[in-house]
């Protein structure tokens, strides 16, 4: 019987396990993105700086980022 | 320019609830060298995918027999972790200041991701500024603590480990001596 690459005993494949982790890790990413987000713009209202813009684009960018890569993984893995 | 840590007379500065006619005098934030911590950590972390081959083979495991694409997610996930030690370190040293203006004393905290900590004095109520300085690395860098007492029991502001203590401290009193204390 063949066995394909990556299924241990059987029933246990490791690239789906793997990319269930990875999934799982970006989501909890993506929602931590999220809330720097927020916290950039809590911090940015109350201490306003020159830097306060630079910093706010830098949190959604990440945000952006976290989103796009789920995509990515979702669709790549 | 990298932000500085004291800044005298700030221009492009103002602070949430800051009145009309009040001025910044002075803006203390925490010594640089105390953000080494979180710089070490994210070096650590960055080196990371470099180091777990050799590491996970002393516990016999070969990284060969999982998928490269794989290895290069887990990649990205690390270099993400680095991005988010670098940003909330920046985040967390950047916004937690201690603001001296001509009519108050405020220490702006940011204790945890959405918690934030404002503490006010106003410069007639305050009785005294006392220094702390400790530590080898404390001495070496002269950066300590600065506790701004009022007649309440309690200390009312706390700036933590910023530069040059005894003359943040000066500064407060010549402040609080001007409006009449």
């Amino acid at each position: 019987m063949m066995v394909e690459p990556g299924v241990i005993l059987g029933f246990f494949n490791l690239n789906d396990f793997l990319k269930g982790v990875i999934l799982l890790i970006l989501v909890f990413y993506a929602i931590f993105a999220f809330v720097v987000v927020r916290q950039v713009d809590l911090m940015s209202k109350t201490l306003i700086t020159p830097v306060s813009p630079l910093v706010k684009a830098i949190g959604l960018f990440n945000f952006g980022f976290s989103l796009g890569l789920i995509v990515l993984v979702v669709g790549i893995l | 320019m990298f932000p500085t840590s004291l800044i005298e007379n700030p221009t492009n500065y103002r602070f949430e609830g800051q009145d009309g006619d009040e001025d910044i005098l002075l803006l203390v934030r925490a010594h640089p060298i105390t953000n080494l911590g979180w710089i070490l950590w994210a070096v650590v972390v960055f080196f990371l995918p470099f180091l777990a081959p050799a590491v996970v083979s002393l516990f016999g495991f070969d990284l060969a027999v999982i998928p490269e694409k794989y290895l290069l997610a887990f990649s990205v996930i690390d270099y993400l972790l680095v991005l988010v030690i670098v940003f909330e370190g920046f985040l967390g040293w950047y916004f937690n200041v201690s603001i001296l203006t001509n009519k108050r004393v405020l220490d702006i905290d940011f204790h945890s991701t959405l918690a934030k900590d404002v503490d006010i004095a106003l410069l007639q109520d305050v009785q005294e500024a006392k220094t702390s300085m400790g530590g080898v690395w404390g001495l070496i860098f002269n950066y300590g603590d600065v506790a701004v007492q009022t007649a309440a029991a309690k200390v009312e502001v706390d700036a933590k480990s910023v530069p040059q203590p005894n003359l943040v401290a000066d500064r407060i009193m010549d402040a609080a001596e001007r409006v009449g204390i």
